[in-house]
């Protein structure tokens, strides 16, 4: 069976990413509705897909055609089309992360998506890369304790990447970029690096919770000029290191996250976003010095996330909605304790 | 008639190093030797009786020991072989202006200490000073130290114990230009590695052993009367250890 997708939203993330990435999920999913909030970005997406374009969530929802709703619009506006989304009797949703913007919103959201059988996939794709799957496997087998997790980023701007993943580029949207983090101004650091830790720690924190999964103590926060934020955390007897940086020019983006077990050291390496040159390169030392370099899946995160979501629909797996609320649990407990600690001078 | 600078070790790699010198340096006792001391201990009770010496993998000393070492007046050159001052240079081989530091080091318990402390020298070096403690946080497998240098820099250093056979630490200066360090128990060869929108530029391995470095290093101190950084480098790195936050 192919299910019809309806995306709402027309930024970057479904020109250059979800609407391409459907066509490598083997005929699971087509594009067959982008709707916009008046840009008409959605009408030139759509164009490419040979799918509708509308203005607004009403059209797209009442299309008889789209099985799944893709939540795609910007982060503060995710919850609101959830919710009408299931409103319209929508029961098969991806929604980009993060799923809120509080561990409050994120509960009633999947509290109401359980309510009525909802199938529900937010889209943290680094969670569903191959890679990591393997990793927490190998990390599951030593039955070892973990020590010390350690996540980098440090990353160029996405446009650079956008070209790799379209044929011609969309006219720019009218979001502004992030302003830089004025350091001398507490209340707008703080603002920020809550901003980051929600949208883009969003990536990498569900797999933290995977390897330490107790709430966690935050040690220090800091923002990092021009945009970025480093913070340490406590949980379940490990120490977590978080350092993410967003650089206007220069190098390649780096996205590693490192995990130091008593019998094993663990380092995978994720590719740039946008791109689809297969899944991230781990790298595992063992107990007995070996290192192993795994090879890379062909499939990434961005294309098993909505395989994962095709296997819901199928039946073939179960929606885990207690794990859903728990990583945004996680992440917004997070980004509070560090916009707090950033406001006050934490570090 | 017998040439060179006595030098004065019963260690099998440093009396290999001597010979890789000569005629330079000799095997020797005279009060005008360089003495090799192993580290471990109270190896600052060691310095005596040379007119300079070479400190083999200190342990950490608290701030006491090195102000009497600040005063002793004569060439030391430490021996960190996580932090070779060749790749020192190396790291520093290319501009970086970073945004953030970050070291990532594992190893056994036995070590940790050090470790640490060799972490952090990194961390001072690309960060571009001696650094100051933020914060930090232990528990008893691992510990990590937010820092910051005077130029406003700041470092993230984690330590972990365990990973398996043997120890590394990783350096990654983050900014547009960004430098990687990875200095690793299972290879006798660190790695230095520049990344920019030109691609990744590998610096050549340094092969030469670390004894003869560290000979060929007071050598040069003491023919050309220059000092030497080495210990009030070690101080600071240590001085962050015994540093609360």
């Amino acid at each position: 069976m192919t299910w019809g997708v309806g995306i709402i939203g027309s930024g970057p993330g479904v020109a250059a990413l979800h609407a391409p990435t459907l066509a490598r999920t083997d005929g699971d999913f087509r594009l067959v509705h982008v709707s916009d909030a008046g840009s008409g970005r959605a009408a030139m997406i759509a164009g490419r897909f040979g799918a509708r374009a509308s203005v607004g969530i009403d059209t797209l929802l009442a299309d008889p055609e789209v099985d799944v709703v893709a939540v795609c619009s910007p982060p503060s506006l995710h919850a609101e089309h959830v919710r009408a989304s299931l409103a319209a009797g929508r029961r098969a949703i991806f929604c980009e992360k993060p799923l809120a913007d509080t561990a409050e919103e994120a509960e009633r959201l999947v509290a109401e998506c359980a309510a009525v059988g909802a199938l529900l996939v937010v889209g943290t794709n680094h969670l569903f890369d191959p890679a990591w799957v393997r990793a927490t496997h190998h990390l599951s087998a030593l039955e070892g304790r973990i020590s010390a997790v350690t996540v980098t980023l440090c990353l160029s701007p996405n446009d650079r990447y956008h070209a790799l993943t379209m044929g011609e580029p969309l006219p720019a949207g009218s979001s502004a970029r992030r302003p830089p983090l004025d350091l001398d101004d507490p209340e707008q650091s703080a603002a920020i690096v809550r901003q980051l830790v929600v949208g883009l720690g969003v990536h990498d924190l569900p797999l933290v919770r995977d390897l330490v999964p107790e709430t966690p103590e935050l040690v220090w926060a800091r923002p990092i000029a021009p945009v970025g934020f480093d913070l340490a955390l406590r949980a379940t007897g490990a120490l977590v290191r978080f350092t993410t940086v967003m650089i206007p020019e220069g190098a390649d983006s780096l996205w590693r996250v490192s995990v130091a077990a008593a019998g094993a050291r663990v380092e995978v390496e994720f590719p740039p976003p946008f791109v689809h040159v297969g899944g991230a390169r781990t790298s595992v030392r063992d107990a007995q010095g070996v290192q192993t370099l795994y090879p890379i899946d062909r499939r990434d995160g961005y294309e098993v996330e909505w395989r994962a979501l095709a296997a819901l629909l199928r039946g073939e797996a179960a929606m885990e909605y207690d794990e859903l609320r728990a990583d945004a649990a996680f992440v917004t407990a997070i980004a509070d304790g560090a916009a707090e600690a950033v406001r006050v001078g934490g570090a | 008639m017998m040439t060179g600078l006595e030098v004065h070790t019963e260690a099998p790699a440093y009396r290999a190093a001597v010979a890789e010198l000569a005629p330079r340096v000799r095997p020797g006792r005279g009060a005008d030797a360089i003495r090799v001391v192993e580290g471990r201990g109270s190896w600052w009770e060691g310095l005596v009786d040379a007119s300079a010496f070479v400190v083999d993998e200190p342990d950490p000393a608290s701030a006491e020991i090195h102000e009497r070492l600040g005063a002793l007046g004569v060439p030391v050159v430490i021996v960190r072989r996580r932090l070779r001052p060749d790749v020192v240079d190396d790291a520093r081989a290319e501009s970086v202006a970073p945004r953030h530091v970050v070291v990532d080091a594992w190893g056994g318990r036995t070590d940790a200490t050090a470790l640490l402390r060799d972490a952090v020298g990194w961390a001072r070096v690309i960060a571009g000073g001696p650094l100051s403690v933020v914060a930090r946080a232990e528990t008893t497998s691992a510990a990590t130290v937010a820092l910051r240098a005077p130029n406003g820099v700041g470092a993230s250093v984690t330590r972990a114990i365990g990973g398996g056979v043997g120890g590394a630490l990783t350096v990654t200066a983050l900014g547009a230009r960004r430098v990687e360090v990875r200095v690793d128990s299972g290879s006798p060869l660190c790695e230095v590695a520049f990344d920019d929108d030109e691609g990744r530029r590998v610096r050549p391995a340094r092969r030469e052993s670390a004894e003869r470095l560290a000979l060929r290093r007071i050598l040069d101190a003491v023919e050309a009367g220059t000092a030497v950084p080495d210990l009030a480098e070690l101080a600071a790195d240590d001085a962050v250890l015994l540093c609360p936050s």
